[in-house]
């Protein structure tokens, strides 16, 4: 969208509050897989991925929902920074549905049965029976496509930064500002 | 595992422990040590690998156990401990409460644990091979252990450490295989008070 127009507040609350948690569970997951050694936090913090991720997939179909019932954006210039933007945000968007879907299902097809509770509480279901090979093939999936996610991101974030000053930035970062 | 361990000398499980282990005035023999087990002087702890994550370490805090070691004739030595599955500790509220529910030792349906020494052979100045007979997980089956003497023969406190280790699969507890290994590690070191 270019200069001038604004999102409403159910398009910006949409994308700050998935953005927020998508963020959380990428940075959340290489953090317990690759920097955590002692097993009880790192176990801990595989439970609060698993809720984050969780939380992320809600938000992410708020999003969809609100993101189909809005008017395209406005193209931004030049057009191959459009092409390139538009690219960007169908990746997006299948990634950002699709990664919470592999997380839910790679845990339901592990042998490990460990059972999830969003926020400590509320029961995850299976959503696949178990089997050790599609759990296997599931979890490089879910780790592939989180990876992909962090590349498309920089991409996104860059686009974003490199379009502060015609508007662009700031109509999905700030409320409208009020008609003189 | 020393956090654990250091946890294991203060927990509560610590003062249950004496109170189970105190069994009155040990009989003297000359050449003999006759001691109690206890979390004071014992850490039992096991270890066990899987394939994507790190090894899963833990410590048993609540046993009590019995040891009688005759230096002239090691083979009339013979330890024997009871153990308290739900007293596992992985360091940590949330990996305990998974190792302790039914999808892994399951503590409700098989609280106890214990081992009982059938033979111990000397198999060097400094170590002996000591076979017993293991209950847990509701089978019972043998495990030898190599137990190694850090302190001076026939000097006090006596100080050891004893590796062993089990197919899980013999005791019918396959839970998480084959992602978690079927070997699970046993390390039983024992020094100071009362020893
Ligand atoms: C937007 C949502 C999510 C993102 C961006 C995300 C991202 C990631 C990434 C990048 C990894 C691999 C980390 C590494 O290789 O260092 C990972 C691992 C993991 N994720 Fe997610 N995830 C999300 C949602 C979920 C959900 C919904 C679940 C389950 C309910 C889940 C469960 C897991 C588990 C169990 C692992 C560890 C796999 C292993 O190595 O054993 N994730 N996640």
């Amino acid at each position: 969208m270019s200069a001038g127009a604004r999102w409403s507040r159910a398009q910006r609350w949409s994308h700050q509050l998935s953005g927020a948690a998508i963020l959380a569970a990428l940075v959340g997951a290489i953090v317990m897989n690759r920097l955590v050694s002692d097993q009880g936090l790192r176990f801990m913090l595989y439970q609060v991925h698993k809720t984050l991720g969780i939380v992320a997939l809600v938000l992410v179909l708020w999003r969809i929902g609100v993101r189909m019932r809005m008017p395209l954006p406005t193209p931004i210039r030049p057009a191959w920074q459009n092409s390139l933007s538009v690219a960007t945000h169908r990746l997006l968007y299948v990634l950002i549905f699709i990664i919470p879907l592999t997380g839910w299902a790679m845990i339901s097809a592990s042998p490990l049965k460990i059972p999830t509770r969003i926020f400590g509480l509320v029961p995850l279901p299976d959503i696949l029976p178990t089997s050790l090979p599609l759990y296997l093939a599931l979890l490089k999936a879910h780790a592939w496509l989180g990876w992909a996610l962090g590349a498309v991101l920089v991409l996104h974030i860059t686009g974003a930064l490199a379009h502060v000053r015609d508007g662009t930035f700031a109509s999905i970062w700030r409320a409208p500002r009020p008609p003189v | 595992m020393d956090r654990c361990f250091y946890k294991a000398l203060n927990g509560p499980a610590f003062g249950l422990v004496l109170l189970m282990a105190g069994t009155g005035p040990l009989r003297a023999e000359p050449g003999v040590l006759s001691a109690t087990i206890t979390p004071a002087n014992t850490r039992i702890g096991f270890t066990i690998n899987g394939i994507g994550w790190p090894q899963t370490r833990g410590v048993f805090d609540a046993f009590k156990g019995r040891l009688r070691v005759d230096f002239a004739h090691p083979a009339k030595s013979f330890v024997s401990v009871d153990i308290r599955a739900a007293s596992v500790d992985a360091g940590g509220a949330s990996i305990t409460s998974y190792i302790k529910s039914s999808a892994m030792l399951d503590v409700a349906q098989h609280p106890a644990m214990n081992f009982r020494s059938t033979s111990v052979r000397r198999t060097s100045a400094h170590s002996v091979a000591l076979t017993g007979l293991l209950s847990f997980f509701g089978a019972t089956h043998p495990v030898t252990f190599t137990v190694r003497v850090l302190s001076k023969p026939g000097q006090r406190p006596l100080a050891f450490v004893a590796t062993g280790a089990i197919q899980r699969s013999a005791f019918g507890f396959i839970s998480g295989q084959p992602l978690i290994s079927d070997t699970a590690r046993i390390t039983i070191a024992s020094r100071g008070r009362g020893l």
